[in-house]
């Protein structure tokens, strides 16, 4: 499948923040979104998920065009910065996701014995591992991550990643995150926004052109 | 038969975002019953407490969106859930 987002236009207080943005997501690939603080790159999944409201965007699915929230109409998650989980069991939790604990706690043992607890139980940063495993792990046709691997330690990204590889043969991947070198190393596709535009970036001397890394 | 077995994890996950006024708006519908307003004040009073509750809780709601659960069924389930608790509460008053 492919989802493309399109004609972004977006403004707080007269300030135009996103335009002319374009972004595509499809099956078999991770896309990457890289760009400095306050550019535009929560709101642009925001707007892309339905959660947030612009002047004007288009959605195409498979190059069909809909003026629809995304979420209403397909099975897609959203990842955001701040929790979103209710104060389940982590049992009930991945009982409603449809997601095996068996498989979750032999990538993540130090969780064995952790399925009766309830979220709020865990410290943030496992709370976040419960999190981002979820919305990976669902039957999901589009998975859009907020900064997914800050607040996690390596050995847990590196987890991650590699699960992230293995997912993207199902389903669309598209993340943001400032550990660009993480970003860089498993993205198919890599955006970067600036001055409110959206252009494809591949290497670090892109990066350097654009501002956003030192120069060498 | 997907159609309705996903129409059906919906209604059960709304029912988990509802469960957790359920205590709150008895107790509601108990104190009005209790000062003796007619059902249609008692309803309309029930109505203005969950749009505030639900406000309250707008930022919750991006797990149930999750799910492709909007914010107008998920209200619209929390409405028709209260209205029978309301309307449920009124008849056994009237009966005791």
């Amino acid at each position: 499948m492919i989802f493309e987002l399109d004609n972004v236009e977006l403004s707080f207080n007269g300030k135009q923040i996103l335009y002319g943005v374009y972004i595509k997501a499809e099956t078999g690939k991770i896309t990457g979104l890289l760009g400095s603080n306050g550019c535009g790159k929560t709101s642009l999944l925001k707007i892309f998920f339905g959660n947030l409201s612009c002047n004007n965007k288009l959605v195409r699915i498979n190059h069909k065009g809909t003026l629809k929230k995304l979420y209403t109409i397909e099975n897609v998650k959203f990842l955001p910065q701040t929790d979103f989980l209710p104060n389940k069991s982590l049992k009930k939790l991945f009982s409603i996701y449809r997601i095996s604990w068996d498989e979750f706690s032999v990538s993540f043992p130090s969780f064995g014995n952790y399925q009766n607890l309830k979220l709020n139980e865990l410290s943030g940063g496992e709370q976040r591992v419960v999190a981002i495993w979820l919305t990976i792990k669902s039957n999901a046709k589009l998975v859009l991550l907020d900064e997914p691997f800050t607040h996690l330690t390596p050995l847990y990204t590196a987890i991650i990643k590699a699960e992230l590889l293995r997912e993207k043969k199902n389903k669309a991947i598209l993340l943001t995150d400032h550990l660009y070198r993480d970003i860089m190393e498993i993205t198919d596709d890599l955006y970067f926004i600036k001055d409110g535009c959206s252009r494809t970036v591949s290497t670090d001397s892109d990066l350097a052109d654009l501002g956003y890394i030192k120069s060498f | 038969m997907t159609i309705i077995h996903n129409f059906l994890f919906r209604l059960r996950l709304s029912f988990h975002f509802y469960r957790k006024l359920v205590i709150s708006s008895a107790c509601l519908s108990l104190i009005l019953f209790f000062f003796g307003n007619v059902i249609e004040v008692i309803l309309l009073i029930k109505l203005i407490f969950l749009h505030k509750r639900f406000f309250e809780a707008r930022d919750s709601l991006l797990f149930y969106k999750n799910f492709g659960i909007s914010p107008l069924f998920l209200f619209s389930y929390c409405v028709f859930a209260d209205f029978i608790l309301s309307v449920v509460i009124f008849k056994l008053s009237i009966l005791i």
